[in-house]
């Protein structure tokens, strides 16, 4: 009987023990930042289209200001392919017929506009490339390693700065960051699926624009006069 | 007969016992092992079941999509009654592989409780992500342990363990962030747990919850190194391999022993490789583990001696 108590005693303070450890080392909170749908900011200009996570996705629109995100369309969203026409209509690609088109969205009403059929096999990348690198040549770059993740900006010839960096569980990271049309900001979406804007030069800091999009689809930026994705269609 | 006849044909020549003696010990453990035929009976008899369950598994999937919730859980709950039910009648049968069975049956009734409230909580209560697990695995553990205390047999005890690892875990995935990378030390503190309670004489059949016990402590720190790629439970695992070598000469645990050893086979050369493999290659590293390995395997050979006693 004694020996029952002992065994018992000693294997709830092993498992204790544990979850204790567990607790205090293992829940890293995550990074928390000003909500700009809270509290917007005028200063900053545009539109941003995003792809929130879910079954199906859906294709949204927000003020890049902050404020309320609007739900366009759900379904015919796929992942890295999204972008703006230089008019302001949001491009994405609808694969569920046997060719590719590109549906060229009303960010307003969240019709349809206009269809244009993509190369069956290569679709044309809509954001990548061209969002991270900005005119001067300053490349975007995301970096991580074990609990700390960072935004850096490159100039020719010069070493990476960075211009965000956060502390957070070791899987959390940044997973994208693209240039604002006009080289101001930088979009950054984060492994939680949060909207992250920060200045150019990391002032001002990062603020949420959207809670609940894709870590993994890309959001872009539009701004009127600046131009957009060509389809040459 | 085979070995023990030969020894009592020597102990009799050498006029240890009498021919009586030999003829009543021959009689006596004639009697107590079961008939071959009935032994074959009993495997066939899993065989044809087995295949006779994965038959219904494969009927049940092809249209498990068409069924409305309450057909799956009517389907499901049905099932589980009968495995519940049979359960009871076989455990009171005078026969031990009819009992044998009793252990097989309520141990299905287990899994059976656990998709029951599976779809349960996704079908009718709308229940999404990871707090469907703990609808899951708490019904699970309650009924696990229910019937493990009525029927202390290896099933039902492996399935009161295995319920304690999926409940602790869920209880943790509900945290966020989820603290994943962390699980596998959790896994080495509930077989730890394990052996602690077998050798306490809670936790039985003993052998089988030393036998659990180990399994979660060789697969926790391997886990918890890959997850957390950090190299320090390699050396819990070890320590912990240390402790099971000890405690297995003063137990007299042959389990406990060969978990011990199994222990420091899997972590000793990660430990080495880890370390070495860099500054000494891996050629080096390779001999290193299995100088060490055999210095193990002779200490270990020595441990056997003391375990299993003169």
């Amino acid at each position: 009987m004694k020996r029952a108590v002992v065994a018992v005693s000693a294997s709830v303070v092993v498992i204790i023990a544990v979850l204790v450890v567990v607790l205090v080392f293992g829940v890293i909170p995550l990074p928390d930042y000003p909500s700009l749908a809270d509290h917007p900011d005028a200063s900053i200009p545009g539109s941003v289209a995003f792809i929130t996570e879910g079954d199906p996705p859906c294709l949204g629109v927000v003020s890049a200001s902050g404020g309320p995100s609007t739900e366009l369309r759900c379904g015919v969203v796929e992942m890295g392919t999204l972008g703006w026409t230089s008019d302001g209509l949001i491009i994405t690609i609808d694969f569920s017929s046997s060719t590719p088109l590109y549906l060229l969205v009303d960010p307003a009403s969240g019709e349809i506009v206009d269809t244009v059929p993509a190369d069956v096999n290569e679709p044309k990348p809509l954001v990548w490339e061209s969002q991270s690198t900005r005119a001067d040549g300053a490349v975007l770059l995301t970096d991580g390693a074990r609990g700390t993740t960072t935004v850096k900006v490159r100039l020719p010839n010069q070493d990476p700065v960075p211009i965000l960096t956060a502390d957070g569980p070791h899987d959390y990271s940044f997973t994208t960051a693209t240039w604002s049309p006009d080289g101001q900001w930088v979009l950054v979406v984060d492994s939680e699926g949060r909207i992250l804007v920060v200045g150019e030069n990391g002032t001002p800091t990062a603020r949420v624009l959207v809670q609940s999009a894709s870590p993994w689809m890309n959001a872009t930026w539009y701004i009127p006069g600046y131009p957009g994705v060509d389809l040459g269609g | 007969m085979g070995d023990l006849g030969e020894d009592l044909e020597r102990w009799q020549a050498a006029d240890l016992i009498s021919r009586e003696q030999v003829e009543a010990i021959i009689g006596f453990e004639k009697a107590a092992q079961p008939h071959r035929s009935s032994l074959i009976a009993e495997v066939l008899g899993y065989l044809g079941g087995a295949l006779a369950i994965v038959a219904l598994w494969v009927f049940i999937a092809e249209y498990w999509n068409d069924l409305e919730t309450w057909a799956q859980l009517t389907l499901i709950g049905v099932l589980t009654l009968a495995f519940l039910s049979a359960g009871v009648w076989a455990r009171t049968s005078p026969s031990e592989a009819i009992k044998r069975l009793a252990s097989f049956l309520w141990f299905l009734a287990v899994a059976g409780i656990s998709g029951w409230f599976a779809v349960l909580a996704t079908g009718t209560l709308n229940v999404t992500g990871v707090a469907t697990s703990l609808w899951i695995t708490i019904p699970a553990f309650v009924v696990a342990l229910t019937l493990w205390l009525s029927l202390r047999k290896v099933l039902q005890v492996a399935a009161v363990v295995g319920a304690a690892h999926a409940i602790v875990l869920s209880l943790l995935a509900q945290l966020k962030p989820m603290p994943s990378d962390w699980f596998g030390l959790v896994t080495w503190s509930i077989g730890v747990a394990c052996v602690l309670l077998a050798w306490g004489g809670v936790l039985t059949p003993r052998g089988t919850s030393y036998g659990l016990g180990i399994v979660a402590i060789l697969l926790g720190p391997t886990i918890a190194t890959a997850s957390l790629d950090q190299s320090w439970p390699l050396w819990l695992g070890l320590l912990t391999a240390g402790g099971l070598l000890v405690a297995s000469v003063q137990l007299r645990e042959i389990v406990v022993l060969v978990g011990g050893a199994g222990a420091v086979f899997v972590f000793l050369p990660q430990l080495i490789f880890t370390y070495f493999r860099d500054t000494l290659g891996v050629p080096v590293a390779l001999f290193l583990s299995g100088v060490l390995l055999i210095a193990v395997a002779l200490l270990v050979a020595r441990l056997k001696r003391e375990v299993t006693g003169p």
